[in-house]
């Protein structure tokens, strides 16, 4: 499975999503020119993903644990719908008997994000959100 | 001292007077909000306050321009009027408060559903506007997701304060929209 890396831009999130390395991470800003642009290669990746995971389930067994990283800064509305797809993808990973958590950073002072991995995180139906202060 | 000179004091003074922090009237694209939001990150006036004010400030006007945006490409004005009529947006400063202000034209047919989103978001207090942004955030519309309806609920929630707003119209199909709020400093 390829590595998924999307560099950041004034606007855009850093993406690193490396398998051989089980390093899954999204941080920075996210408000891009074209959202639906930005996320939809992302929710490609984790598709053909959960397919990889299913393959190596069948041929070894019980696979790795794994833990995606949500470091956001800033994120607009158009970019929390897309956020939430990310995370009921995970979700869907997760119920289908998948090893996955989100580990959700926040600056100790930004209660605001805070309360917004909390929203997203009533919405999951098996996905693990452990909320992280730094 | 010629008419414009006098008008260009007028608004000078005005702006002034009003706190005006940062302005702009024109063509709004994402690289100029890109601009303007640089430029608002490295303003003394805005950064001297608290952390969760910055963040909530810049959040407000992150959406104020990319409403402005949206419907900036989805409407030709200068088809419509026949001549150039840029959206605008200033950031103020006076009696304790930020406003943020920003007006650009709609289409008719898109204000009673604007003013009832409005409305749903000043009637609701911080634990309503939450349960409203989750429901919407939960709602499966991808050919609305460029403008999920989580913008206006985004400002209400970091405003903490209720929002006003004006429409004019200016022809049968098209109007003057113009929407404000403000933060607490």
């Amino acid at each position: 499975m390829n590595v998924l890396i999307i560099e950041p831009s004034d606007f855009s999130p850093k993406v690193i999503f490396d398998p051989a390395k089980n390093l899954f991470e999204i941080s920075g800003e996210s408000r891009p020119e074209n959202t639906s642009k930005f996320y939809v290669p992302i929710l490609e990746w984790l598709v053909q993903y959960q397919s990889v995971l299913y393959w190596e389930k069948d041929k070894f067994g019980e696979g790795t644990s794994h833990v995606f990283e949500f470091k956001f800064d800033y994120f607009n509305s158009t970019s929390a719908k897309f956020i939430m797809d990310v995370l009921m993808q995970l979700d869907k990973m997760a119920q289908d008997g998948f090893s996955i958590k989100v580990k959700w950073y926040y600056d100790k002072r930004d209660e605001d994000m805070k309360e917004s991995g909390e929203e997203f995180s009533k919405l999951l139906k098996k996905l693990p959100v452990e909320f992280i202060e730094t | 001292m010629s008419k414009e000179i006098s008008e260009a004091l007028e608004i000078h003074q005005f702006m002034n007077e009003r706190n005006v922090i940062m302005s702009f009237m024109g063509e709004l694209t994402h690289q100029v909000t890109t601009s303007l939001l640089k430029n608002l990150k490295d303003d003394m006036s805005v950064t001297n306050v608290d952390f969760v004010t910055q963040k909530r400030l810049y959040g407000i006007i992150v959406e104020c321009l990319d409403n402005i945006v949206k419907h900036w490409i989805a409407i030709d004005i200068k088809r419509i009027l026949g001549r150039s009529s840029p959206p605008i947006f200033i950031l103020s400063r006076h009696d304790n408060f930020y406003y943020i202000i920003t007006g650009n034209h709609i289409p008719n047919d898109q204000i009673d559903s604007l003013i009832k989103k409005i409305d749903t978001v000043n009637a609701l207090d911080k634990k309503g506007l939450q349960e409203y942004y989750r429901q919407t955030l939960a709602k499966e519309s991808p050919l609305d997701r460029d403008n999920a309806g989580l913008g206006i609920i985004d400002i209400g929630l970091k405003s903490g304060n209720k929002l006003e707003y004006e429409f004019r119209t200016v022809t049968p199909t098209v109007s003057f929209y113009v929407i404000q709020a403000k933060i607490s400093m």
